[in-house]
């Protein structure tokens, strides 16, 4: 009986050091792959409220095209939001695309209002209904911040980003 | 005993944060992405929570003298020995004043030998190979097996076997080897865990 509960012990540590490593292994594979591919600004779209399909690297590359990824009840997204909407005149001369798994377009559409991102000279506010970030981005954490410009990506933020650091990244 | 092993991380936990965790220590943290005010509401959430952490630390050494009792104890059942729990369960108690030490170490070098300039810099493991490379280099995958080759984590394999041939009869050699095999397969196990969830829950 204990000899046969041993074999059983090894099997089960071996069953998982395996099943472990190769799905570890293969997670890691994927994300060094979306990194590499994250580094350049990727042909994928994403929806307008108005169901208008917007191609991310159809912006104007030589400005600076910030991505957020946000969610409207996030509060740190409101405080990013917030942050943008004050500094509305600095960010004039940039892509600013916001992306929003959320599903309700009158909530997504409160959010730009009440945070005056409307006022914004080049911005654009998408549905991620298909929760394609992910893919393309690798983190589906709100908010996360890209930065690129000339399709390159200059710098990329997790978490509640001052706007004094988006700034200074976009003026250099 | 648990008492004496928690009142001493208790201890160390409370001059780590009143000697290192000050509000400048946070403001050079987070300094480069969060604005003053972000990091006061942040000082303030710690600050109130600080306690909190106290509690949670026995809470936190328990589960490890328990899953190293369990393992052992599978491992000498197998083997035909008997011995009760509680005498396993008292040599993983007396093995964990490995990780009192290395806690211990880790304080005193940070008050004489090493500069504290952010949070990071709390995060180090005394005698660990991680130590020893670039961590900025490191990637995330790898920091935690790469800071759990260090010297204690050897020494409590050690004093394992050492306790064990205490209670059992056979050799330090033998009692090793069902360390390793036990207590090193489960670690493995748990290692392979932590990295599982690193890659997929990390940003």
């Amino acid at each position: 009986m204990k000899k046969v509960l041993r074999y059983l012990i090894v099997i089960v540590v071996l069953g998982g050091v395996l099943f472990l490593t190769s799905r570890t292994w293969k997670s890691y594979q994927t994300k060094k792959e979306i990194e590499r591919r994250v580094q350049t600004l990727q042909h994928c779209s994403f929806q307008t409220t108005t169901g208008k399909e917007i191609y991310l690297d159809e912006f104007d590359p030589s400005q600076p095209t910030i991505i957020i990824y946000f969610h409207p009840e996030c509060e740190h997204c409101q405080y990013e939001a917030r942050e943008i909407g004050f500094h509305a005149d600095e960010l004039s001369r940039t892509n600013l695309v916001m992306i929003t798994p959320d599903d309700s377009i009158q909530r997504i559409e409160k959010f730009a209002r009440v945070n005056h991102l409307w006022e914004l000279n080049n911005f654009e506010l998408l549905k991620d209904s298909k929760y394609a970030f992910k893919k393309y981005f690798g983190t589906a954490k709100v908010p996360s911040i890209f930065i690129y410009k000339n399709h390159h990506l200059l710098k990329r933020y997790s978490g509640e980003t001052k706007i004094e650091a988006i700034l200074s990244i976009i003026n250099n | 005993m648990f008492a004496v092993i928690s009142g001493i991380y208790l201890l160390i936990a409370f001059a780590l944060n009143y000697l290192f965790v000050t509000d400048s220590l946070y403001y050079q943290s987070f300094g480069q992405q969060l604005t003053i005010e972000q990091i006061n509401k942040l000082l303030i959430f710690f600050k109130k929570w600080r306690w909190f952490s106290y509690i949670l630390l026995p809470f936190g050494i328990l589960p490890r003298i328990i899953y190293t009792t369990v393992i052992l104890y599978i491992s000498v059942f197998l083997s035909n020995i008997k011995i009760g729990l509680r005498k396993l369960f008292k040599v993983a108690l007396l093995a964990d004043f490995v990780y009192v030490l290395a806690a211990l170490i880790k304080l005193i070098i940070l008050i004489f030998f090493k500069e504290v300039n952010t949070l990071t810099d709390l995060q180090f493991q005394p005698l660990s190979l991680i130590e020893l490379l670039n961590k900025n280099a490191i990637d995330p995958l790898f920091v935690y097996p790469l800071s759990l080759l260090n010297a204690f984590e050897l020494l409590y394999w050690l004093a394992l076997a050492w306790l064990l041939t205490g209670i059992v009869n056979q050799s330090f050699g033998k009692s090793l080897k069902m360390v390793a095999s036990s207590y090193g397969a489960g670690l493995l196990l748990w290692v392979l865990f932590v990295m599982f969830l690193t890659v997929n829950l990390g940003s």
